[in-house]
């Protein structure tokens, strides 16, 4: 099951005109515009359900598809895709405040593209409170808490880094396997004859595509994360 | 893991861009657009992440800018017009593929100006409009992205059914020129039997 999409990112008006998230501390900066517009506005729930499930469906092909087309040797068709994907999701940033409830929501359905976010909900939590002190969350701008807890560098990047080194993984496999094919069927032929070992064998003997092809699919997320922490990171 | 590294580096002395690059759908003519997508993407990640609360017009502005000049690029220089070796039998899907690419990638780049067209409208209605005409231009918005996706999505299906019809082809080339082979021996060695 995928964590459900920004667990504290519900604004909640406070004290002497302040809005704060639940679970997080009060913001002075008050959300104008897409506190302004009435609920009467949004009346066409459905529209914006449909367009959520909509970007969602897509985030979903994008990521777990794009993830299993590694196993399969698909990637170079769908890196562009998951790419694509973040690309527009990075834009729900640019002055999110003022944006209308009908960018902010079917939006919400991207999030999983931001950070990579592949492991399922309760693999996150074990390995968050491995790697990060109980309940430590990394001061950063309202915004970028909205669709992921913080911008701490480790929860940022570990779903990618472990993507890495399961690809790794599954690389040197695949290279085990075909060398006890090679031993076991001598002859040039041979490989001719199984389509998924003549496959795995063009597949397997590009290191270059191979390693540009995972690097391609976690570079935005590095990127971005880097970059957040540079903007954020405090002592 | 050092292995590993090695090999590839080995690859990208030597093979990199002569023999692969068409895998890593790049004209070899063109090397530095490889880099320049690169480039791109991390100038996104930091015009949208320095200029999120800056004035709302200059992250649209600057983003547009960028996929103008790419637009610029792959349209004049033709960076993404890969070569790909001649296959036996193959039609539609594996020779049209880098046209598909090229065009779809034009395509992404226009949509993503008119994405960054109406991110700006919306900035500069926000104070005036009422909330229906606000809420309205969310939906154009969402609207281009949907355009945007199926345009991605096109060009993933195109990129699945390519890379299936590029295996199945070569590897029955491959077997046939095997079996060719074989039956050349054989006759090789027919004949001198019979010369004998």
């Amino acid at each position: 099951m995928v964590r459900a999409a920004a667990p504290d990112s519900v604004i909640y008006p406070g004290s002497n005109g302040q809005y704060h998230l639940a679970g997080q501390q009060a913001v002075s900066t008050q959300i104008t515009r897409y506190v302004d517009i009435p609920e009467s506005s949004i009346g066409d729930r459905s529209s914006l359900r449909n367009l959520f499930n909509l970007f969602r469906g897509c985030a979903i092909l994008a990521l777990f598809i794009g993830l299993v087309s590694f196993l399969v040797g698909m990637s170079a068709a769908f890196d562009d895709f998951f790419i694509l994907c973040q690309l527009i999701f990075v834009h729900i940033f640019i002055q999110m405040e003022y944006n209308p409830p009908s960018l902010r929501i079917p939006f919400t359905g991207l999030h999983i593209v931001q950070f990579l976010e592949w492991l399922p909900s309760a693999a996150r939590t074990s390995i968050e409170s491995g790697i990060l002190p109980a309940n430590l969350y990394q001061p950063c701008s309202l915004i970028f808490q909205q669709y992921y807890e913080d911008v701490a560098f480790a929860r940022t990047v570990y779903h990618a880094i472990l993507f890495i080194g399961l690809t790794l993984v599954i690389w040197v496999i695949i290279h085990v396997f075909l060398l006890i094919y090679d031993s076991r069927h001598p002859n040039e032929q041979a490989k001719y004859n199984n389509f998924f070992v003549y496959y795995y064998k063009q597949y397997n003997s590009k290191v270059f595509v191979f390693v540009d092809k995972v690097a391609r699919f976690c570079y935005f997320t590095f990127a971005w994360s880097c970059i957040l922490q540079l903007l954020f990171f405090s002592n | 893991m050092f292995g590993l590294l090695r090999r590839g580096a080995n690859s990208l002395s030597d093979l990199t861009f002569n023999v692969v690059y068409e895998d890593v759908r790049i004209n070899k003519e063109r090397i530095w657009y490889y880099l320049f997508r690169y480039y791109k993407l991390f100038l996104i990640a930091i015009v949208v992440a320095v200029t999120y609360s800056s004035s709302p017009v200059i992250p649209p502005i600057i983003l547009i800018i960028l996929h103008i000049i790419d637009f610029g690029l792959i349209f004049a220089m033709k960076p993404l017009g890969m070569e790909q070796p001649d296959l036996v039998g193959a039609y539609m899907f594996y020779p049209k593929y880098p046209k598909v690419y090229h065009y779809t990638m034009l395509i992404q780049q226009i949509l993503f100006i008119l994405l960054e067209i109406f991110w700006l409208i919306l900035f500069g209605i926000r104070n005036s409009a009422d909330s229906g005409t606000y809420m309205g231009i969310g939906y154009t918005i969402c609207a281009f992205v949907i355009l945007l996706l199926l345009n991605g999505l096109f060009r993933l299906i195109w990129g699945i059914l390519k890379i299936l019809q590029y295996c199945y082809l070569e590897r029955q080339a491959n077997y046939l020129s095997v079996e060719k082979l074989a039956l050349e021996n054989k006759d090789g060695v027919d004949d001198n039997l019979i010369m004998n």
